[in-house]
């Protein structure tokens, strides 16, 4: 089964960063990807992957365009792409418009801004730009999009080489797929499309804390417009309805919802809810580690590990 | 000698940025810094050369400051700063209106954009003012040293006041001193670096170096901000000739070349270097270019030899 990783959401040492690098390196993980919650780079952590692994991919999961013109993306991308010889996937999405207001970013159309920013990314790495004097001659690292409505993974079609949704259900990701594959009928682009989906895991033999573990954990994100408009596509309208209505996320947030889109539970229970995902059309599910209790960086990693040996 | 050199202006594979890394450690060398023009990084160039050393300071030289936006420069540079357990100099720049222009970026007021991305870059990489309230994560990593171009009095100042170094380049040496002086008054007693930038071009054939100089500084100096600290420092003739399509081989004169440069025999340069510690240089930045077809790793074994 192909699966990849990513570093925890909220940071991480770089020490931590280089041990989950060798845990992944060492196990049937097939990319190991970081997060960019600032004040951490998601292009730096996938580079000080890049220095520890030989033949995981890395990449970013995912870097904002709104935080680095696109050229200095793709610089730093062949940088990474140059130091492992090709193992990069530059994973690329808007962020949130709470996170971007705090920064003074204006949005615009958020997905016209993605489709400029990928095809200059594109085209800066692969030379055919024609703003940039000095080329490099490296391979042109793939590109994935985030995409949480139908509309962005029609736009990942057509544009990127791989859609990174993130709290889908498997039903939701379904209709993704054919979204996907609408676009890309319409793209010059001919490389393999790879599907993920971003599954948050709270793996523990302790179903209860786990489940108590995957509310606490999610009810961030539940705040979120982007994430509650894919509950609302993955049939979670009475939950969103209650956020809107004032609820509290940790309240509103259901064992069923959180079974339903992570990996929540013991080992055996998140091996059959990744089944799950591959089977509604995940290429590479994408699974983000939470602690449960007081599991450390490598502890979560380690459990991990066990979920898809 | 406290000497720091950067990496070629126009790029080098990440190999060949290694063994450079680990040459000026074994060399001797203060600091190695990584020019930042697209399509390459100065921070990931920097990461690069933080994982392959473990003394030598590295750095920016200099990062454009429109190209991330602070936070996720403070992002990149405290990660250099962890791999390097402390040894990170970020340089900071406008870069220069025709580069920018091509890559749609409106530089507004540079003066303010600079003060306004270093009060927020040092923010967040401290957490000491409110912009920080906007970040609900702390790393735990010492705060790397923040130095910024600076071709003006009062950019110089700007430095003084905010930055802990003062990078100009390509300034005559009387001019250098008027920067100098301006960075002084705002820095006070603070721990302050006062760098030069300086190109250079060394080869056994002198003819060729001269040459080579000629063209190199020829080049730069029709930069807009260049242009203009020439002039006023009394090279508006030499401006002149290259502005009218005089190839820099007759339009720099010798004085423009022996004030802005150094080119010949390695040996033959200490002098001008002794020159820049004597005008209050603390940390002279050479910018190596080839003379003939010389390579990144030619260069610097030619640079070594300047500590020799």
């Amino acid at each position: 089964m192909r699966v990849a990783v990513t570093t925890p959401v909220w940071g991480c040492s770089v020490e931590n960063l280089i041990g989950i690098a060798k845990l992944a390196e060492d196990s049937p993980v097939e990319a190991l990807l970081s997060p960019e919650v600032p004040p951490y780079s998601s292009l730096s952590n996938a580079q000080i992957f890049a220095s520890y692994t030989k033949e995981t991919k890395v990449g970013t999961w995912i870097a904002n365009i709104y935080l680095r013109h696109p050229v200095m993306c793709a610089a730093e991308a062949m940088t990474i792409q140059e130091l492992t010889g090709g193992r990069l996937i530059l994973g690329l999405g808007v962020s949130h418009k709470p996170v971007n207001a705090r920064l003074g970013i204006d949005m615009a159309d958020p997905i016209e801004s993605m489709k400029n920013y990928v095809n200059s990314v594109r085209s800066y790495m692969d030379g055919s730009s024609d703003q940039i004097s000095l080329k490099r001659k490296i391979p042109v690292a793939p590109i994935f999009i985030a995409g949480l409505t139908e509309k962005t993974a029609e736009l990942a079609g057509e544009v990127a080489d791989g859609l990174m949704p993130y709290l889908a259900s498997a039903e939701h990701l379904r209709k993704l797929k054919l979204c996907v594959e609408k676009g890309r009928a319409s793209s010059s682009l001919s490389s393999d499309f790879t599907m993920t989906t971003g599954l948050p895991c709270f793996i523990s033999e302790d179903l209860d804390l786990a489940v108590e573990s995957a509310i606490k954990g999610l009810s961030g994100y539940a705040r979120l417009p982007f994430y509650q408009r894919v509950l609302k596509l993955s049939g979670y309208e009475d939950v969103v309805k209650n956020i809107e209505d004032g609820m509290n996320p940790a309240e509103a947030l259901t064992p069923e919802l959180v079974s339903n889109l992570a990996l929540v539970g013991p080992i055996g229970k998140c091996k059959e809810t990744l089944a799950k995902f591959v089977e509604a059309g995940a290429d590479l599910p994408i699974i983000t580690p939470n602690p449960v209790g007081k599991q450390s960086p490598l502890e979560v990693m380690e459990r991990i590990i066990e979920v898809i040996k | 000698m406290k000497l720091g050199i950067t990496t070629p202006i126009r790029g080098c594979s990440v190999k060949e940025l290694r063994s450079l890394a680990i040459k000026a450690e074994q060399a001797g060398f203060y600091g190695i810094f990584s020019p930042e023009v697209p399509i390459y990084s100065a921070i990931g160039n920097a990461h690069v050369m933080a994982e392959a050393t473990k003394s030598i300071r590295i750095g920016t030289w200099v990062t454009n400051i429109y190209m991330r936006e602070p936070i996720m420069c403070a992002a990149e540079a405290i990660t250099v700063q962890e791999v390097s357990e402390g040894r990170m100099i970020l340089g900071l720049g406008n870069s220069h209106k025709p580069v920018n222009d091509i890559f749609g970026i409106d530089m507004g007021d540079q003066y303010e954009s600079m003060r306004d991305y270093v009060v927020k870059l040092r923010s967040y990489a401290d957490g000491s003012s409110d912009h920080y309230e906007k970040v609900p994560i702390k790393r735990n990593v010492p705060v790397f040293d923040i130095y910024i171009t600076g071709l003006t009095e009062r950019t110089a100042g700007l430095a003084g006041d905010l930055a802990d170094g003062i990078m100009p380049y390509l300034a005559d040496l009387k001019h250098l001193k008027k920067l100098y002086s301006s960075a002084k008054s705002k820095a006070g007693d603070k721990k302050f670096e006062f760098t030069s930038g300086i190109p250079v071009f060394l080869s056994n054939n002198t003819d060729e170096a001269i040459k080579a100089a000629r063209v190199g500084v020829g080049r730069q100096a029709l930069r807009p901000s260049y242009k203009r600290v020439l002039t006023s420092s009394g090279f508006g003739e030499d401006v002149k000739k290259l502005e009218a399509g005089i190839p820099p081989e007759e339009a720099i004169s010798d004085e423009l070349l022996n004030q802005l440069s150094l080119y010949g025999k390695p040996e033959d340069c200490r002098k001008q270097l002794e020159a820049q510690y004597a005008n209050g240089a603390t940390l002279p930045i050479l910018t190596p270019f080839p003379v003939g077809s010389q390579s990144p790793m030619e260069m610097m074994d030619e640079l070594v030899k300047l500590l020799d």
